[in-house]
């Protein structure tokens, strides 16, 4: 097994500079929490010149250099910088798993023949995590905890196998400790006993080092004879993407937040691209000043990674419908799709591209009215004359080459193809709502018939064609239809309704 | 007018502009309208990125026309709009006639202007081949609708779709009762009420077909594109452009 550990050094402070990228620059020291006796848990070159250091409190920190900004990374900048890891590692295999914030491990095994070399691998990793905005580090290993051990020692280390113990020797007894995080105690022992690095304490025997120091000593004495034997467990595969961000002063209006919200769908893009996959459902979370909280849901009609889309949707739903307060904070969720070619082959039919498509049906939807835009079909019912309106989707490629039709092909029905070249399939022109039509019928068939000034002596028909149904429910049918030809050249679809005793017209035929 | 010598040059000029004019425009690629008939009346079908018009009262098959375009444009399986502000468009009919609904977008707009809207957001998507716009009587009675565009914002109104057409570069067919798009279509095909055909089985009778009369006023096969060939099939369909009577062709029959 080859096991490959990705690792963000100084994650917070990286979290907070993905989320912040103005910060980019300044001199940051990242505090565990907002007190001034908190201590600070890393921080940036900059600040570093101006003297501040890791393990100091806040309050230090201020005082050594007050140019220093001291910050706690939010929940959710770290939260969405760790998926971003995930991502960047599930880009390369579906077997990985987040072992701690800004740490993440994958199975490696079985990517060296697209890779070429495990170096190589290597190097893909950091460039995809680098991709998603974070510096890392990289490990690969037979163990978990080598790979690990590997990832802190440098930037992209690969360990061959058996040669473990070789690779573990010189390095430093704190690497281990890092790597394995023993209890005080052991560590206080192994610093009186004089032990520095890895291979004097794998010199020791197994058996007094357990007797003594219990099992973390004999978890760091197999780690540095190279025989850690930690099983790699994956994480399962997520199925919801997040970015977040709170900000220092609540947002009021719609083209800064469109701002700030084309920032986080910038990330969710990039590492949806790791994953060959598109925006789908989009669930945008808004907390608002005062505690309150919204939520806009944008469904794409086919997954595609096209941010400004999203934005156009976004943009609609908002000004239709705004938030009524600030906002103080927000985070874009989203449920991927697998991006589909729009064009299959280089001789398939095109295709609206989804993003485009999308905004334009909101946009339409805007226009008409919501129930006036989609795909028609014709619903599982004897109901003459009843249709549906679904949302439209980009329709699946078919399976096999639909072949062209003939330009000298009649438009004919699936199930009769006898008409004539130049005859046409009798399409139907609906009346909505069906208009009311004066029939002289003679032995129950129409005679003459007259409708909103069409009509005449009837000089051809076919019918009556009989519906009854739904006579258990609240709106049953009973009708006869007719097909009729008139004298002026009028074709029309007349029911008797005989529920009603009334005459109609269906539609014209035209 | 005198012709004198400094007209002549401006005016070979513009005989050679209108008649490079008419080359582009024969030029231009097709598509099929689904009948054979009717494509070799139109030179191999609808010119891509004009407006292609058909007009005609009821039962004249300007809808049968239509769908037979949509229908054949769904077999290669592209997708197409019908913006329907008519408020006509039947599925179960555009079924049975071949239509695979799964790739048809159908949207109905309310009035003539927001009609128009509708199809440059359709257009300016790309990737719906055929966009059939059903204004049905709509662009004659616009005059006596409240607050309706008039004279001059009706011709506005055709410059926007036929300026939106032609950017995107696909088919957009216009049916109404009279020709509204004018000047500005690619290809003017005008119905006469069609001859209806009837199929029998025993004592079982249908409406099987609609045998249109047609008549290609602009875009036709031959010729200059802007003058129209008169060419027709169907029944006699009424004087020509030069004022005589057909010869009776009946397809089909």
């Amino acid at each position: 097994m080859r096991v490959a550990a990705l690792l963000v050094p100084d994650f917070p402070l990286q979290a907070l500079r993905r989320s912040t990228p103005e910060l980019a620059e300044a001199p940051l020291a990242i505090a565990a929490g907002p007190l001034p006796r908190d201590e600070v848990l890393c921080v940036s070159a900059e600040a570093a010149e101006l003297g501040v250091r890791a393990g100091m409190t806040a309050a230090q920190a201020r005082q050594v250099a007050p140019a220093a900004l001291v910050r706690v990374t939010p929940a959710e900048a770290a939260a969405a910088a760790d998926e971003a890891l995930a991502d960047a590692a599930g880009g390369f295999s579906p077997r990985s798993r987040r072992h701690a914030p800004g740490e993440v491990l994958l199975d490696a095994g079985g990517l060296v023949p697209r890779f070429g070399s495990e170096q190589r691998i290597g190097h893909e990793l950091l460039r995809a995590c680098r991709h998603v905005g974070l510096d890392a580090r990289v490990g690969i290993a037979a163990s978990v905890g080598m790979a690990r051990l590997a990832a802190h020692h440098g930037e992209a280390v690969v360990v061959a196998p058996g040669g473990e113990r070789e690779f573990a020797a010189p390095l430093p007894l704190a690497l281990l400790r890092a790597v394995l995080e023993p209890a005080p105690e052991t560590v206080t022992m192994l610093a009186r006993w004089g032990l520095t690095t890895a291979g004097e304490l794998a010199r020791l025997p197994r058996r007094e080092v357990a007797l003594r120091l219990g099992p973390d000593g004999t978890a760091l004495h197999r780690l540095a004879c190279g025989e850690e034997t930690a099983a790699f467990v994956p994480d399962p595969l997520r199925e919801v993407l997040r970015e977040g961000v709170e900000v220092d002063d609540p947002i009021g209006a719609l083209e800064p937040f469109l701002f700030l919200a084309s920032g986080l769908l910038a990330r969710l893009e990039r590492r949806l691209e790791l994953r060959g996959e598109g925006f789908f459902e989009v669930l945008l979370e808004m907390h608002l000043e005062g505690g309150g909280h919204r939520e806009y849901r944008i469904k794409l009609v086919a997954p595609a990674r096209e941010v400004p889309a999203v934005l156009a949707l976004a943009r609609l739903q908002l000004e239709a419908s705004p938030p009524g307060a600030a906002v103080e904070g927000a985070a874009v969720l989203v449920t991927p799709g697998r991006v589909r070619l729009t064009q299959g082959s280089l001789f398939g039919a095109p295709l609206p591209a989804p993003g485009k498509l999308s905004a334009a049906l909101a946009r339409l939807a805007a226009l008409v009215g919501p129930d006036r835009v989609g795909a028609p079909g014709v619903p599982d019912t004897h109901r003459p004359g009843a249709w549906t309106l679904t949302p439209f989707v980009l329709p699946e490629d078919r399976a096999s080459v639909t072949a062209h039709l003939p330009p000298d092909a009649s438009p004919v029905s699936p199930t009769t193809d006898h008409r004539p070249p130049a005859t046409l399939h009798p399409v139907l022109r609906a009346f909505r709502p069906p208009r009311p039509a004066r029939v002289v019928a003679v032995n129950g068939r129409p005679a003459v018939a007259r409708v909103d000034g069409m009509g005449g002596r009837v000089v051809g028909w076919a019918g009556p064609y009989r519906f009854v149904g739904e006579w258990w429910g609240d709106d049953p049918y009973a009708r006869e239809e007719f097909d009729v030809a008139t004298a002026d050249g009028s074709l029309l679809r007349l029911c008797f309704d005989r529920l009603e005793h009334r005459w109609f017209a269906d539609g014209v035929y035209d | 007018m005198m012709m004198t010598c400094e007209s002549a040059p401006m005016l070979r000029g513009l005989r050679e502009a209108s008649e490079r004019w008419a080359q582009r425009e024969r030029m231009r690629p097709r598509l099929t309208c689904g009948m054979a008939a009717l494509d070799a009346l139109l030179g191999g079908g609808w010119p891509q990125g004009r407006v292609g018009e058909l007009t005609g009262p009821a039962s004249s098959g300007r809808s049968g026309v239509a769908v037979a375009t949509v229908s054949a444009a769904t077999a290669r399986d592209e997708v197409v709009a019908w913006l329907d502000l008519a408020d006509a468009f039947n599925p179960a009919s555009a079924a049975a006639a071949g239509t695979d609904l799964t790739r048809v977008l159908w949207v109905r707009p309310r009035g003539l202007e927001e009609a128009v809207r509708t199809a440059e957001l359709v257009l300016e998507v790309g990737g719906f081949t055929v966009t059939v716009l059903d204004l049905g009587s709509a662009a004659i009675t616009a005059r006596t609708v409240p607050g309706s565009t008039r004279g001059r914002g009706r011709g506005a109104l055709r410059l926007r779709l036929a300026r939106a057409v032609e950017r995107a570069g696909v088919v957009a067919l216009v049916l109404t009762e009279r020709p509204w798009v004018g000047t500005l279509a690619g290809a003017t095909v005008v119905l006469g009420r069609g001859e209806a055909r009837w199929g029998t089985c025993g004592e079982a009778r249908w409406l099987d077909g609609i045998v249109p009369q047609v008549r290609v006023e602009r875009g036709g096969a031959r010729h200059d594109p802007s003058a129209g060939t008169g060419a027709s099939f169907g029944r006699a369909a009424g004087p020509s452009a030069s004022g005589e009577r057909r010869e009776r062709r009946v397809l089909g029959a």
